[in-house]
């Protein structure tokens, strides 16, 4: 049976942020996972990047590799990650120079350069002395960084000799050029590269705008949806069985459609079936079942087991406070539990109403059900200190149940 | 009676036991998430059975399937909650249904006049869901949603109401689920029918 893989879908940026992050032992971002509302689209409003985050990030060898990866972040608001980079949100309408040092300077739309230009510069810097700064300590690189602003010309040159288009287009690109680079020199530790290579598709918590691609803030905020939506279509890929040789949203989509509709019209098919089963057969599962489960749950979660099921015999209402006092946090879901005791109170009231009209099978039936609950429910007593206290209670209402049941 | 209560779990004489032992410890799987499917879902079943006539079953069985997955899916998720608030609106219809029957028709033969008014306005109200659903505007944010979208809304719980994005993570998680009560299910009726 599959489980739930990598902590559910929900999550999914959040697990890719997490092993992104995680994969670099100096930084200290293991507060991230959890914090990070990466690919929202929501453009950010403005920058508070301070030097200090880019020392920080500068100072690991890994930088590049993420700054890459996280240049995503640019477009984004993360209120719960800016505290632990000591990076808040960056500008709307920013590059990837916005990250890291965008603070140092502006924090419009408009002054991309000057932001980005710090970043290539200290990215540049890295470049150029990969080895010694690459591992330098942060204030060996803050000084770096500052240095970088200071020779803004200097990096600026580098980046046009690059030949680039326009300066909104430049910061990008040419970050983008200058990160493939680095993360080579930072691999190769110092062989520069003017050259730009084609950037590999990361995973999709990047975006990078390729050459000639608009950096504002819909497309951006689009190119993530629309990588969201391919991942997400990955994984659909991978839970339906076929879908691997289809290849194209459209078709997998209505692969996807079908197999789910298939699935439904097999639960119908199969409720058919299981309502002309021998109903005899169920007296014996409850028992085994709630066995099985103590075995394999453990003691802390059977108590709640063996109350469910008196739940369903018993008036509900002598019992709430009760049940509600002995629901252990070790179970999944204490509101699904609170689901069920709507759902069981009705139950048991449309048994009381049907108890009428029942037919002695039934009646033998449930008191199938009821002797097995108490012999469960015995087991439980036997073995959990919990139901100590209740279990007076509870062996009068089996009591009065009985008496209920056999007039 | 006295009996019972002191022995410890007591092994089952019947010959089938060992057969629905081994179905019950298979249908409790490894992840907790299973054994909750099957633990709800087993429940729901003995229930039905002691307490429903033949001829509605088969609906009810299914009803309870996907309550039991659910269930055990937790509230986290978006399509759970839409079928755990199917499932309520249903019984609050019929708790109003019948409550609207007992007072009004103090008569005789309340089971079949009863039922068929419930299924007469229960069908009205179905009715008037159909046509609020299909006058309801969807959500403005599908701008790069593939036309087939709306078709996979309809499938999903809860799918209305979602971004794109959003749906596809709950169609896989749906998907996650459907899957492993067919197979709880399938368990099942091989169980019973090899008896």
């Amino acid at each position: 049976m599959e489980g739930r893989a990598g902590g559910g879908g929900g999550s999914g940026g959040g697990d890719y942020i997490s092993s992104l992050l995680n994969s670099s032992p100096r930084l200290d971002f293991g507060l991230l996972a959890g914090g990070v509302p990466v690919m929202d689209g929501v453009v950010a409003a403005g920058a508070d990047a301070g030097g200090d985050c880019l020392d920080k990030l500068c100072g690991d060898p890994g930088f590049a590799e993420r700054a890459a990866r996280l240049s995503s972040f640019n477009g984004q608001r993360y209120a719960g990650a800016a505290g632990l980079f000591e990076m808040p949100p960056p500008a709307p309408a920013a590059s990837i120079g916005d990250f890291g040092c965008g603070g140092v300077g502006s924090r419009e739309a408009s002054s991309v350069s000057d932001p980005a230009s710090t970043m290539k510069d200290a990215i540049a810097k890295k470049r150029k002395a990969p080895g010694g700064k690459g591992k330098g300590k942060e204030p060996s690189l803050s000084t770096s960084c500052q240095v970088g602003e200071e020779k803004e010309s200097d990096a600026k040159r580098y980046k046009t000799g690059e030949g680039e288009k326009e300066s909104p287009v430049k910061p990008k690109a040419e970050l983008a050029g200058s990160d493939s680079s680095v993360e080579d020199g930072v691999q190769k530790q110092g062989k520069g590269k003017n050259a730009k290579p084609v950037e590999p598709p990361k995973d999709y918590v990047h975006v990078r705008a390729r050459r000639g691609q608009a950096t504002d803030s819909h497309s951006l905020a689009e190119r993530v949806r629309r990588e969201r939506i391919s991942q997400r279509m990955k994984v659909l890929q991978d839970l339906v069985p076929g879908c691997n040789k289809v290849i194209g949203k459209a078709l997998m989509l209505d692969e996807i459609i079908n197999y789910v509709q298939s699935l439904q019209r097999q639960v119908e098919f199969l409720s058919m079936k299981l309502a002309t089963v021998n109903p005899l057969d169920f007296s014996n599962l409850p028992t085994l079942l709630y066995k099985d489960m103590y075995q394999a749950c453990g003691p802390s979660a059977s108590p709640v087991f063996s109350l469910e099921s008196s739940n369903s015999a018993f008036p509900f209402s002598e019992q709430g406070d009760v049940f509600q006092s002995f629901v252990p946090n070790t179970m999944e879901n204490q509101c699904t539990l609170n689901q069920l005791d709507l759902a069981l109170s009705q139950a048991t009231n449309a048994q009381y109403a049907f108890q009428d009209g029942t037919a002695n099978a039934n009646l033998q039936q449930r008191n199938f059900w009821e002797d097995d609950l108490q012999s469960v429910f015995h087991i439980e007593n036997g073995q959990s200190q919990e139901n100590g206290v209740s279990a007076p209670s509870f062996h009068g209402q089996l009591q009065a149940g009985h008496m209920k049941m056999e007039f | 009676m006295d009996g019972k209560r002191t022995t410890p779990p007591h092994p089952n004489p019947n010959p089938s036991s060992a057969a629905l032992q081994a179905g019950a410890a298979a249908a409790a799987a490894e992840s907790s998430k299973a054994r909750m499917l099957a633990f709800h879902f087993l429940r729901a079943l003995s229930r039905i059975h002691r307490v429903t006539p033949v001829r509605r079953r088969t609906r009810t069985i299914r009803r309870a399937a996907y309550s039991s997955m659910a269930r055990a899916a937790g509230p986290r998720r978006a399509w759970s909650r839409a079928l755990l608030g199917q499932a309520r609106a249903r019984r609050a219809r019929r708790a109003v249904l019948v409550r609207r029957r007992v007072l009004t028709a103090a008569a005789p033969a309340p089971a079949a006049g009863g039922g068929g008014g419930r299924f007469i306005a229960a069908g009205g109200e179905t009715s008037a869901a159909a046509a609020a659903a299909a006058s309801r505007v969807l959500p403005p944010r599908q701008a790069g949603e593939p036309p087939r979208a709306d078709a996979l809304r309809r499938l999903v719980p809860g799918g209305d109401a979602m971004e794109y994005c959003s749906l596809l993570d709950e169609t896989a998680d749906y998907l996650r689920s459907l899957r492993a009560q067919v197979q709880l299910m399938q368990g099942l009726v091989d169980l019973f029918s090899c008896q």
